[in-house]
């Protein structure tokens, strides 16, 4: 090799050497190129509940409920009886009801259930269920031995004591044959619907109440019917690709009744005499007050996608429908929603009730504020509860003061129809937490739900709540009814130097329970009004039992109580931190 | 050769040896990437669907999205493109996947209509009015003149309780010339929320002429009445309320509800039906007019109601010189808005440009009996005998009953192209002032003018 040669040899080699290494590098970018053109394209993660917060997010202190349904011995679990074709009745679900079934000063609960529809299996056989209250939290099951396990098709409830007899008895609104319970005072019930003249019927019925309007002393029965419905005119709905819950358009609307109570055990159906009659809708929820002040019981009832019905009695058990009149027909843009639940309560303590109404998904809730002229305004715009309220199907609502400051804070139950909703629209799920809002005192509202402790945590398809003090500490608890779920019991545990009143009446000339009487607690610094009411929220029975929170007062420096036909007593001067038995013309 | 020399031929060789690897890198990927459609420009992707959509849904939506995929892959910026992959998603529910595509649409083209409009429907699921509001300044800022863009801004400041800009958005809408329902009735609102109520019975009232079979603003100026104290004229607009709340509930409960149940059957074909006219558009507006008719003719055969993909079809036929076919798409519009006499012109044209002018001067004298009080039937007929040099005398009647109902330049100027072809030069001249002076004449008439000037 001559010295040219010799020095061209290692150039080569650096040359080689570069390329080579060049080509590896070359590979090597596009294998990484080729593995990321590759990698598989993420599948939508679509949750099929929305999830609640956990609780890290929840902050100690201010409102704290608890969810104790495990500990709670009840163990009963709504069936809708569905068989997948979605009617109509399976969405609604039910109502429940709190009341003290056998006079041993403990709330205890009523559970309505479905029954197998057509086409699903007809072996299973739900009931209705009653659970004593055992105290500290204990319930059991006293169903069979109470006999009201009604097998039909519950959905609205109501109680009272119709033939003053001194213990409460239980209308059930199912669909099919209604029930009526008369309480035989020793923890017993007898099913007397056909005996007393209340017609079975084969309707779809729904919410319902128990007023006196006609002042009489015994109280009548309001019994809400919802659409008209057969098997064999069920629509069948596929839109967007999927089997699809149908509308309330799809139906006719139904007539519901009234019923007057003879006041010798009987009732006669007087829908037509009584002017109710005259007007078909679609019942939902109803709650009775007297809006106007004038003495007697009015009817708020909701109607599922039309104008809802105000009826204004004259005193004499005839009614004027006068819901567009006073501004409760419609919400706050002249729609009308998909009126579920209605609750009243006075919102910003001007000694005049209000209602709150809940809707349909993408409807704003109704706030229906009393202009105190017989006129309502739907506020929920400025109320703060449109945004939580807004995406979901909402149900329950119930005004409970859960912190005893002396307003009315608002719990709402959320829950959608269709259990594959969360394919079709991510804003809302088929289960959902539920919603605390807190008063400020003015009728504006808050959520607190993320931080008012386990008892906002419970995920489901809610339906009917029920706000009462369930362990006699002096604030209100909740129980809420979960579509095909147990349900939820909260229990409350605030812990607050606040103070309380529970007022408990007892007609004599007045109905036996006092429905449809108004008390009115004075403080030093506020008056707050509440009334006894029959069926309130979603087709559920709460609240017979008085609640009063007192914020720092520790007495009430008056108590009036007026009495259905007007009658007023007055009490002064009374500690807080009671339950109070008020006895018409006998006193405390 | 020194040391130095060599190490300057090694670096330079590796470097071109270098930069010729990393170019035929590159243009192989490039030719992957538009090649596959795991590798999109922006990333885009077809919808995933649940296994619970019913088969014939699912069979749907399949056949749309072969069309959509094909023409993302070729065009995945144009916004039609994008438009018919946003309507894919939403057909499937894909929320996120829809939204995405809309804001990719935005900034293609920052004036897209539909993509503003589906943004706003998605945030109003979600109750997040704080998101159409930033939506709504973005679009107003891209398209100030919009009026319904105001009025859905002015609405989410109201959900959030924001009256007074709510009010500043709306008014500044009504000084600008969009004085619409809509406005005046969020206005009432608004001023019904701020107490102000006089001003919004002002509102409502405007809102009621101009929409007097709107319940909303009745009940708006019923409430506002009610607090004003004048229980009359509170109680008269709830009677006219009711009477409409009773004729709505009326229709819904009469509403035929096996057809509701067959909505899947006959809308979601319409639905995949718009999103292969927007295919077919983005095909159109990059000149495949051969892919455009293939996916506009899927579109028309999936909805037998389809106006947009029909209008399409005819004027692509006509672009590619094929008036008989573009006859057959103007004779389905007609039979789908019998009442659009703008059909009947395009029909009548079309007759003419084939020859056919005892069919074009038929269709013409349709549409003057059907449309006496219009202009564009005797303008159309005018045009036709002079087009033709016959008929001159009736020509020109035509043309001032024309020019008598809508004095526009184009009336004008056919006026005076037939005058001067009848030999009436004064009045051509004076037609041509006319056509001028009535704004943008056309570049014949100027023509015309400056030369019969001279």
């Amino acid at each position: 090799m001559n010295q040219q040669q010799s020095n061209v040899r290692p150039a080569v080699r650096w040359s080689v050497g570069l390329v080579f290494w060049g080509l590896v590098a070359l590979v090597a970018i596009s294998l990484g190129s080729a593995l990321m053109l590759l990698r598989p394209t993420p599948a939508r993660d679509v949750p099929a509940t929305i999830a609640p917060p956990t609780n890290e997010t929840i902050r100690p202190g201010g409102v704290n409920l608890s969810d104790i349904t495990a500990e709670s011995g009840v163990r009963f679990k709504h069936t809708c009886g569905g068989s997948g074709q979605m009617y109509i009745m399976e969405a609604m679900s039910a109502g429940l009801a709190t009341f003290d079934y056998d006079g041993d000063g403990l709330l205890d609960i009523y559970f309505l259930n479905g029954r197998p529809l057509r086409g699903s299996d007809a072996s299973q056989r739900p009931r209705n269920a009653l659970y004593r209250n055992e105290g500290n939290w204990r319930f059991s099951d006293v169903t069979e031995q109470a006999g009201v396990g009604d097998a039909g098709y519950g959905l609205g409830v109501a109680v009272a004591d119709f033939d003053n007899d001194g213990d409460a008895d239980l209308y059930v609104n199912n669909f099919g044959p209604k029930v009526l319970y008369r309480n035989n005072g020793d923890g017993t019930f007898t099913e007397v619907t056909s005996e007393v003249g209340i017609e079975a019927g084969n309707d779809v019925g729904a919410g319902a109440c128990f007023l006196d309007m006609d002042a009489d002393g015994s109280v009548d029965l309001y019994s809400a019917n919802y659409v008209q419905f057969s098997y064999e005119r069920h629509p069948n709905r596929v839109i967007g690709g999927f089997r699809r819950a149908p509308s309330p358009l799809d139906f006719q609307t139904s007539t519901s009744h009234m019923y007057r109570n003879n006041a010798d055990g009987t009732f006669a159906d007087v829908g037509r005499e009584s002017g109710i009659g005259l007007h078909a809708g679609k019942g939902m929820g109803t709650v009775c007050t007297d809006h106007d002040g004038d003495g007697d019981t009015d009817l708020f009832v909701c109607n599922d996608v039309m104008a809802n019905f105000f009826f204004e009695n004259d005193g004499q058990g005839r009614f004027q429908e006068v819901g567009t009149l006073i501004g409760v027909a419609y919400d706050y843009w002249g729609k009308a929603n998909g009126s579920m639940g209605v609750d009243c309560a006075d919102i910003d303590n001007d000694g005049w009730f209000d209602f709150f109404m809940t809707d349909y998904q993408a409807e704003l809730p109704c706030l229906y504020r009393n202009l105190r002229n017989g006129m309502y305004e739907d506020v929920a715009l400025n109320s703060g509860t449109a945004k939580a309220c807004m995406p979901h199907v909402n149900w329950g609502a119930a005004f409970l003061d859960v912190d005893c400051d002396g307003d009315r804070d608002l719990y709402v139950a959320h829950g959608h129809l269709e259990p594959l909703i969360h394919l079709i629209d991510s804003a809302t799920a088929y289960r959902l937490p539920n919603t605390l809002f807190l008063n400020d005192g003015t009728g504006h509202f808050t959520d607190v739900s993320l931080v008012s402790g386990s008892g906002m945590l419970p995920v489901a398809s809610s339906r009917g709540v029920c706000a009462d003090d369930l362990d006699n500490d002096g604030d209100q608890d909740l129980v809420v009814l979960n579509q095909d779920d147990p349900p939820t019991l909260i229990r409350n545990d605030t812990v607050h130097d606040y103070h309380w009143l529970q007022v408990r009446l007892v007609g004599t000339r007045s109905g036996r329970d006092g429905i449809g009487a108004r008390v009115t607690v004075v403080t030093e610094d506020r008056a707050q009004i509440d009334e006894v009411r029959s069926g309130r929220g979603y087709q559920s029975h709460f609240g017979t039992r008085l609640h009063f929170g007192l914020g720092a007062r520790d007495r009430v420096d008056r108590l009036e109580v007026r009495w259905v036909g007007g009658k007023t007593e007055v009490y002064r001067n009374i500690p807080a931190d009671r339950c109070l038995t008020c006895v018409e013309g006998q006193g405390m | 050769m020194g040391r130095l020399g060599k190490i300057a031929i090694v670096i330079l060789g590796v470097v071109c040896l270098s930069g010729a690897f990393l170019l035929g890198a590159s243009t192989f990927w490039d030719e992957m990437l538009r090649g596959s459609a795991a590798q999109p420009v922006w990333p885009w992707r077809l919808p995933e669907m649940p296994p619970e959509f019913t088969a014939e849904y699912r069979q749907l939506i399949e056949g749309v999205s072969a069309d959509v995929r094909q023409v993302m892959q070729v065009y995945p910026n144009d916004p039609d493109a994008i438009s018919a992959l946003g309507l894919l998603h939403y057909l499937v529910h894909d929320r996120e996947a829809e939204v995405a595509c809309w804001n990719h649409c935005l900034t293609v083209d920052p004036r897209h209509e539909l993509a503003y409009s589906r943004l706003v429907a998605s945030a109003q699921q979600d109750a997040d009015y704080e998101r159409i509001v930033s939506l709504m300044h973005r679009a107003l800022a891209s398209d100030p003149d919009n009026p319904s863009y105001g009025g859905i801004l002015g609405s989410a400041l109201m959900y959030l309780n924001r009256y007074q800009e709510a009010r500043d958005v709306l008014e500044g809408q009504l000084h600008a010339g969009h004085a619409t329902a809509d406005a005046y009735h969020v206005l009432g609102e608004v001023c019904n929320q701020m107490d102000q109520l006089q001003q919004a019975r002002r509102y409502f009232q405007a809102a009621v002429v101009l929409g007097p079979r709107r319940p909303d603003s009745l009940f708006g100026l019923m409430k506002v009445y009610a607090k004003l104290g004048q229980a009359d004229l509170a109680a008269d607009c709830r009677k006219r309320f009711q009477e409409i709340k009773a004729s709505q509930l009326q229709s819904e409960m009469g509403r035929d509800n096996t057809r509701e149940g067959l909505r899947d059957a006959i809308y979601a074909p319409t639905q995949a039906g718009e999103i292969l006219t927007y295919v077919g558009k983005a095909y159109r507006a990059h000149g495949d007019l051969t892919a455009a008719t293939r996916c506009l003719e899927k579109a028309a055969s999936l909805s037998a109601d389809a106006v947009e993909c029909r209008e399409l079809l005819s004027e692509l036929a006509q672009e590619r010189q094929r008036p008989q076919e573009a006859l057959r798409w103007v004779g389905e519009l007609k039979r789908l808005q019998p009442e659009n006499r703008l059909h009947y012109r395009n029909e009548g044209i079309l007759y003419a440009r084939m020859g056919n002018e005892a069919e074009a001067e038929r269709v013409f004298r349709d549409i003057c009996r059907l449309e006496p009080a219009r202009a564009f039937g005797y303008a159309a007929l005018a045009d036709l005998f002079l087009r033709q040099e016959r008929n001159l005398t009736e020509a020109r009647s035509l043309a001032e009953r024309a020019v008598e109902l809508e004095p526009v330049a184009p009336h004008w100027a056919l006026l005076a192209s037939i005058a001067r072809k009848s030999g009436d030069e004064q009045t051509a001249r004076k037609a041509l002032e006319q056509a001028a002076a009535a704004g943008s004449a056309p570049a014949s008439a100027r023509a015309n003018y400056e030369s019969a000037a001279k």
